[in-house]
């Protein structure tokens, strides 16, 4: 019901005539008007009134890659959390420091970021409407993260995957996701933060502007933290006429995963003795 | 006139996350930049990372083949390069990141052609 003949998502001289008709017509059309969302309840999908914020489109990551977007030195990222949680962290973020050897990293070996990683957009990301689903691309890794919004709750069970299993409705011009049942293997970042099987997403996108999108994402884990973590993301829309790149991680990757789970570097030719 | 704070960025910006995403660059000495000039054996235009096979003369006056990484397609080509940019045969000279290890290899930092042009922009 949300979403039906929601002032937000109607041009500004179309809210004017409803305004007129609604003084009009009175309680005549407040009745009518309940009658129609309570008959109409499927009409929650992204297109049902024609008019939703132009999310469509290739979005450029501002801000660092890692999950808090003001933070460029993994030393300074501030997760909330547990004792044990954040000794485990600090413990491995100095090794790397002291020793410059990177462990952990899924990534590396070319297994995909997953969520929430993956909105962290290291390299661009694309938003696609259509009714009833939101489709989110990310050229990194090449995830795709559907998000219904169709009405649908998350299934009873639902499978452990990297991407998640992702719900969303519009409130107000704001797409409100819902995440839940993400692989616990994943990282949220390369510095090495991780997170439980417990963890639960929560975002909230909204165009600032034509060509500014915010993704405000709040992070449950009652496993791992002492309390929510929420991070404020911003993207730039992609220039006129730029194109999602192809990445397929297996390409080429000359930095596979060591036994000892480190990064290694393949060299070629004489050198490589 | 130095600034504590001056100094305090400066520390900051040292271990600093290089501007890579595929995996972590700890393996590359970020502190160092060492300059090669060769010539191209191979320009691998490929995901997730391009590479540089550059023949160069060791201060032993024997040849060498170093590896150099780059960052991803994605990133080099928003910054002008293009799978044209290095050619095999092509004399470029190379700064990098060179491994902590002291293997051959190294992230490339920046790559110039023989007539001074300086391969994409910053």
């Amino acid at each position: 019901m949300r979403n039906v003949a929601n002032p937000h998502f109607t041009s500004r001289p179309l809210r004017r005539r409803r305004a007129r008709l609604a003084c009009a017509l009175g309680l005549a059309l407040l009745g009518i008007s309940l009658a129609c969302a309570a008959a109409a309840p499927a009409s929650r999908s992204t297109h049902s009134n024609g008019v939703v914020p132009e999310f469509n489109g290739i979005w450029i990551r501002q801000g660092s890659f890692l999950f808090d977007p003001a933070v460029r030195d993994p030393l300074l990222l501030k997760p909330p959390y547990k004792a044990d949680w954040m000794k485990a962290f600090d413990d491995y973020r100095q090794s790397v420091v002291q020793t410059g050897v990177s462990k952990l990293d899924p990534t590396a070996g070319c297994l995909p970021p997953g969520m929430p990683r993956m909105m962290s957009a290291v390299y661009p990301m694309e938003i696609l409407l259509t009714p009833g689903q939101v489709t989110i691309i990310t050229e990194w890794m090449e995830q795709i993260r559907r998000v219904f919004t169709d009405g649908r709750k998350h299934p009873d069970d639902p499978d452990i995957t990297y991407v998640g299993h992702s719900i969303g409705h519009w409130e107000k011009g704001v797409l409100v996701i819902d995440t839940v049942a993400m692989n616990a293997d994943t990282l949220l970042d390369q510095s090495g933060m991780k997170h439980s099987a417990a963890i639960h997403v929560i975002e909230h996108m909204r165009l600032i502007d034509h060509d500014t999108l915010q993704n405000e994402l709040t992070l449950e884990d009652p496993v791992a933290f002492i309390h929510p973590w929420t991070v404020t993301r911003t993207f730039k829309r992609a220039k006129p006429g730029e194109e999602m790149r192809e990445y397929v991680c297996m390409e080429n990757n000359r930095n596979p995963i060591k036994p000892d789970g480190s990064v290694g570097t393949i060299l070629q030719g004489d050198g490589a003795k | 006139m130095k600034h504590p704070a001056t100094a305090l960025a400066a520390a900051c910006a040292l271990i600093a996350l290089p501007a890579l995403a595929h995996h972590s660059f700890a393996m590359f000495d970020m502190k160092k930049d060492v300059v090669v000039t060769g010539q191209v054996k191979d320009f691998q235009w490929t995901n997730p990372h391009i590479w540089i096979q550059l023949v160069a003369q060791g201060a032993d006056g024997k040849a060498t083949e170093w590896s150099i990484e780059g960052n991803s397609p994605s990133v080099l080509a928003r910054k002008g390069w293009t799978k044209r940019s290095v050619k095999i045969g092509d004399t470029v000279t190379i700064t990098m990141h060179p491994l902590k290890d002291g293997r051959m290899g190294g992230d490339l930092v920046k790559a110039v052609l023989a007539d001074g042009t300086v391969v994409g922009v910053e």
